[in-house]
């Protein structure tokens, strides 16, 4: 079925081109992945990305610090006043007077009473502050018995602490936070009775970041795909410092604030008609509030300030690949198809229409071979010098990606591959096109006007539409400009699903493959039954 | 047709190596005369024409037209010539409209009512894409185009070479009327029925010399004249060739005798050949390739 | 079964161009010639017999099979020469050569040699810079390399010099001694007259005229001018004249008269122009040209086909 004096003629009338498209666009790629495997091109993505990280990390730390801080300062500070108290308290009741109540209760107690009944019952007729101590001395004997040892009154103080915190950080952290909290604060308290400190504030101070920098440390999180571990960014010490500053301004703010407080609430109505301890409680409420607001603030991200779409182009600007980019839709889908569609244009004319246009198609037909051997010899010509050409650049990319080691680059041995696989196909389905064009008209004018114009078309949409298309970052992307990817048949070549390692990419170039062979197969047809103006 | 000589070649040589040019020409063309170059590719007619329309620089001998040197004043002899070449190419214009203009300019013709009157009788359509001309239209353009300006002096280097047979008498026709117009016209050709038709001199060329040139008025009124005449039996076959006629060919199976007489003598032909059975009398025509091919004994058949 | 039949051909181009109902055929051992201006229809017509169009209506043969879907079958046995020179591309002379020696199985190389040499021809170098001489004779070698049966000739001598024009018609001659049949088609009288046995004239794609070349050429019935010296010889010989029945006076001026006769009444002629004195006696031969030009008078507006 195929002529081998034609194919052979073939060969020697389009080798010139054939050899300097190839050789041009094996060049090209050379060069393209040479010198993107020696710059560091990812530089800018690689500075964005350490730049959230950072941000991230750091406003992590100082919320922590901040946050731990003020648990750790209140709890202690509670820890110390509690435990004084409820010893002065369990003091003033005396032996006597706690064996009696602890006794009476638990009678109480069996004798049906609940709990706040027996606390009616044992309180009825004392004064306040008596009813004050013997209530609290019940709280103390239901969690600890009878025992006043130090200890005792040590893990109660603590419990009770701890259950406020948890309280406390459930309604902002959750239950997880809630009971780390509550470990953490025992430790922390643990920590300051052993240590003999007196001043809670001072050992929150310096307790706080030496935690810190333990947990932070060793710690690593995911983004964007990849594992970041903060000690690659921070040391131990740099994590201490950070902590410390935190709480120190924290406090200093707090300091500040807090005399402003009480200056407002001077000024305020009222106020001479308020008790010590009520004005107390308002300054803690405010200066809590304050608080809040004051961590919330100081450690926003970067990111959760601005914008959202500055924000979401950042992101995305620090997350985009060059490689895929340049080499994956710009060379493979563009820049390094022009020629082969060129020579596919000017070749597919030359061996079927510009024959019959100037007559020399003629000679091939004063023989005993028949118009299909004519038409599949020149068929089979077109389709492999295609192949041989994509063979060349595959290995021409090959040998680049092994120069260049895969370090830098993204692109694996498959994708480089896969990438030439879909380029040949492409051009397959356009060179069916041209074919069809050379095979349908008589005149070189008109199949190189519909072949090269449907071409080109092709290739003017896809490169518009790579302004629309997902590559782009938001930063640059045109929305509309996606339409311009629905009329072209290179849009089919699907460069990032193969990068991605996504299948759709093997059905959208079985697409492509349909389009050549249909369109082939009509050539052959028509040149088969046309008249022929020879 | 005057004695005033318009084209004076005297000596012309050009030679381009290996036996390759033209050597030696001499001849003159007077006002009003139609003169035919005759001979193959690469005799020299085109190499002579080149050198009359001062394309080409001689190496030796000397060109006058119209008493101008060809070379030294090749552009003011231009004033004088309608040229159409061998090769009938285009400069990049559009259409022949657009060429015919260009050249009016060129010739700084300012009158275009000749040129239309040429389009009109030519049936040529101008607006065509000069690229997409056939021959045919391309010679009739380059012939408008070459007549334009009215010129005394035509040189056409082949030009009915590829034109079929109306396009061929047309062209003759058009060369006929300007002969009558008093032209003079340089026409070279290799087909002998083309020159024999206007021409009334043909120069015979051949391989860079010129053989012979023919005088056709002479040619065409010879006054000898040959018949072919045939019998119906071999008696009389026999017998007519014992008269005195000057029998040129003699073929005995066909009992035909072909004779060359003079004009003068007819009446005694026809009186003798009354007493024979003849068959029939055809004239063998003497033609300019005939005459040719006495001179060179080769070509023609 | 004629070599070559062309049975009621029909194409219809639009705006009057094509063939129209063109029927002819061509015996074996025949040179056929198809006379007729560009854009008369010729090439129509062998495009048709080559298989590269489908006739409208009507049938083209050769050697019985139907072109359009047979030509494969037959194509070894036909040279074919076409009008347009143009060449595949790419080539040098020698490697065309050796394509088409390929492409139509041609095994020895005899009969190509003695082509090569007969036509003088110098195949090296590229065939685009070849003048266009040399590829006529490229195409001629090629075409016929394969000694074929059937030789199919569009305008052959088109593009060559005299001297090879000569050559070729006499190679067609020989040809024809071998028993080949051959279709010429052209509008060069001199290549029609000096080869053909049979020629059809066509106009506006039909077929105005076939006939016998030797008619033409040795056509009995002849025109004859006779000048006489004197006018009263005239009158005299157009009053013996009047009221015969062996020639026609078709022209009368003052001392000419045109006569036509039949051969078979030469003699009668002779007799009556034996009494007078007789100053010229001129043949007009009916040329191949006069006769087509008959055909073309009417339309002889310097159009043509365009």
């Amino acid at each position: 079925m195929i002529s081998k004096p034609l194919f052979k003629q073939s060969c020697k009338a389009n080798a010139g081109t054939w050899v300097f498209v190839t050789a041009i666009i094996c060049f090209m790629l050379a060069i393209l992945i040479l010198v993107l495997g020696n710059i560091n091109v990812n530089g800018i993505r690689q500075s964005m990305t350490d730049m959230f990280i950072t941000d991230a990390v750091e406003s992590t730390i100082d919320k922590q610090s901040m946050t731990y801080y003020n648990l750790t300062e209140k709890a202690l500070t509670n820890y110390e006043s509690g435990k004084n108290n409820l010893t002065i308290a369990l003091n003033l009741i005396g032996e006597e007077n706690r064996t009696q109540l602890s006794m009476g209760y638990d009678s109480l107690i069996q004798a049906g009473y609940t709990e706040s009944e027996a606390r009616e019952y044992l309180t009825n007729g004392k004064s306040d502050d008596e009813k004050l101590l013997i209530n609290t001395f019940i709280s103390y004997y239901i969690m600890e018995g009878n025992d006043i040892s130090e200890n005792k009154i040590k893990d109660y103080v603590l419990t009770n602490i701890c259950n406020e915190v948890y309280e406390q950080v459930k309604v902002t952290e959750g239950e997880e936070s809630a009971n780390y909290a509550k470990l953490f604060i025992v430790k922390a308290i643990n920590d300051f009775i052993s240590s003999s400190s007196d001043n809670a504030k001072e050992f929150a101070t310096m307790y706080i970041p030496q935690v810190l920098k333990g947990i932070f440390y060793q710690q690593f999180f995911e983004y964007n795909g990849n594992t970041i571990y903060i000690k690659d960014y921070y040391s131990e010490n740099e994590i201490s410092n950070m902590s410390s500053s935190a709480i120190i301004s924290y406090r200093a703010e707090m300091d500040v604030k807090e005399q402003q407080i009480r200056q407002e609430l001077m000024q305020e109505e009222g106020y001479d008609s308020l008790t010590e301890e009520q004005i107390e409680l308002e300054v803690a409420n405010r200066l809590n509030k304050y608080s809040n607001q004051l961590i919330a603030n100081k450690t926003g991200t970067l990111i959760e300030e601005l914008p959202i779409e500055v924000a979401t182009a950042l992101q995305e600007l620090g997350a985009m690949d060059i490689y895929s980019l340049v080499i994956g839709s710009i060379y493979f889908r563009i820049a390094g198809l022009l020629l082969p569609l060129i020579y596919i244009i000017m070749t597919a004319n030359n061996l079927i229409a510009s024959q019959v246009d100037t007559g020399s198609m003629a000679y091939v037909l004063s023989t005993p071979t028949k118009r299909i051997t004519v038409s599949i010899t020149q068929m089979v010509y077109l389709i492999a010098s295609l192949f041989a050409m994509f063979v060349f650049t595959t290995i021409t990319g090959l040998i680049c990606l092994f120069i260049v080691g895969s370090g830098s680059i993204t692109i694996s041995y498959v994708d480089m591959l896969l990438f030439n696989l879909g380029a040949f196909i492409t051009t397959f389905a356009i060179s069916g096109i041209c074919f069809l064009a050379s095979s349908w008209f008589n005149r070189s004018k008109q199949s190189m006007a519909v072949g090269g114009g449907i071409s080109m078309f092709f290739l003017v949409a896809t490169i518009l539409g790579l302004f629309g298309s997902s590559v782009m970052p938001q930063a640059i992307k045109i929305q509309a400009m996606d339409y311009f990817n629905y009329v072209s048949l290179i849009s089919l070549y699907d460069t990032v699903a193969i990068m991605d390692g996504n299948i759709k990419f093997v059905w959208k170039l079985a697409i492509l493959l349909g389009v050549g062979i249909v369109t082939y197969f009509i050539s052959i047809k028509k040149f088969q039954k046309k008249d022929l103006p020879l | 047709m005057t004695d005033e000589i318009v084209i004076d070649v005297k000596n012309l040589t050009k030679d381009y190596g290996n036996n390759r040019g033209i050597f030696d020409f001499n001849f003159q063309i007077k006002k009003g005369e139609v003169v035919g170059f005759m001979g193959s590719n690469g005799a020299g007619k085109t190499t002579t024409i080149r050198n009359i329309m001062g394309f080409l620089k001689p190496d030796a001998g000397k060109i006058t037209v119209c008493g101008l040197d060809a070379w030294k004043d090749a552009e003011k002899i231009k004033k004088y010539i309608g040229y159409i070449p061998g090769e009938i190419a285009f400069p990049d214009l559009k259409t022949g409209t657009l060429f015919l203009q260009s050249q009016a300019e060129f010739l700084n013709v300012k009158d275009m009512s000749y040129a239309n009157y040429l389009i009109e009788k030519l049936q040529l359509d101008p607006t065509a894409n000069l690229k997409r001309m056939s021959k045919g239209m391309k010679q009739k353009t380059a012939v408008v185009a070459a007549l334009m300006a009215n010129p005394d002096i035509l040189i056409l280097d082949e030009p009915t070479t590829g034109l079929d047979p109306l396009m061929r008498v047309a062209f003759i026709e058009i060369l006929e009327e300007e002969k009558s117009k008093g032209k003079t016209i340089l026409i070279s050709s290799h087909m002998y029925e083309e020159l024999e038709k206007i021409c009334d001199r043909v120069i015979l060329i051949d391989k860079g010399k010129i053989l012979n040139i023919a005088n056709m008025n002479e040619i065409k009124n010879r006054n000898v004249v040959d018949f072919k005449i045939e019998f119906n039996n071999e008696s009389d076959y026999k017998n007519f060739k014992k008269l005195k006629y000057n029998v040129i060919r003699d073929q005995q199976k066909y009992n035909q005798v072909t004779i060359s007489i003079n004009k003068s003598k007819l009446t005694n032909l026809f009186k003798d050949l009354t007493a024979f059975d003849v068959k029939f009398i055809s004239e063998v025509k003497y033609t300019l390739e005939k005459h040719f091919s006495k001179i060179t004994n080769k070509g023609g058949k | 079964m004629e070599k070559i039949e062309v049975e009621n051909l029909t194409k219809d181009y639009g705006f009057g161009r094509g063939v129209f109902d063109v029927t002819f055929s061509v015996k074996s051992g025949e040179v056929f010639g198809f006379l007729g201006p560009n854009g008369a229809g010729k090439s129509t017509t062998i495009r048709h017999l080559m298989g590269f169009s489908k006739p409208d209506t009507g049938k083209t043969k050769i050697l019985g099979l139907e072109s359009f879907n047979n030509y494969y079958k037959f194509m070894d046995k036909v040279g074919y020469l076409p009008g347009e020179i143009a060449l595949p591309t790419g080539l040098t002379g020698f490697e065309f050569i050796d394509m088409m020696k390929k492409l139509k199985g041609v095994k020895s190389d005899e009969w190509l040699n003695h082509l090569i040499k007969l036509f003088e021809l110098d195949a090296t170098g590229e065939t685009k810079r070849m003048s266009l001489g040399v590829k006529r004779k490229l195409a001629i070698v090629t075409a016929f390399m394969n000694d074929p049966d059937i030789l199919i000739l569009d305008e052959p001598t088109s593009g060559l010099d005299f001297e090879m024009q000569h050559v070729f018609i006499d190679f067609i001659k020989e040809e024809k001694q071998r028993g080949k049949t051959i279709l010429l088609s052209s509008h060069i009288f001199s290549e029609v007259d000096a080869t053909c046995d049979r020629i059809a004239i066509i106009k506006d794609g039909k077929i105005v005229s076939i006939f016998n070349a030797d008619d033409l050429k040795h056509a009995t019935n002849k025109i004859y001018e006779v000048i006489f010296y004197s006018e009263n010889d005239i009158k005299e010989f157009l009053k013996n004249s009047k009221n015969n029945t062996k020639f026609n006076i078709v022209d009368i001026q003052s001392k000419k008269v045109v006569v036509n006769v039949d051969d078979k009444n030469i003699n009668y002629l002779i007799e009556k122009l034996s009494k007078f004195k007789i100053v010229d006696f001129v043949h007009n031969k009916e040329t191949l040209e006069d006769y087509f030009m008959k055909y073309y008078k009417e339309d002889k507006n310097f159009g043509g086909a365009l």
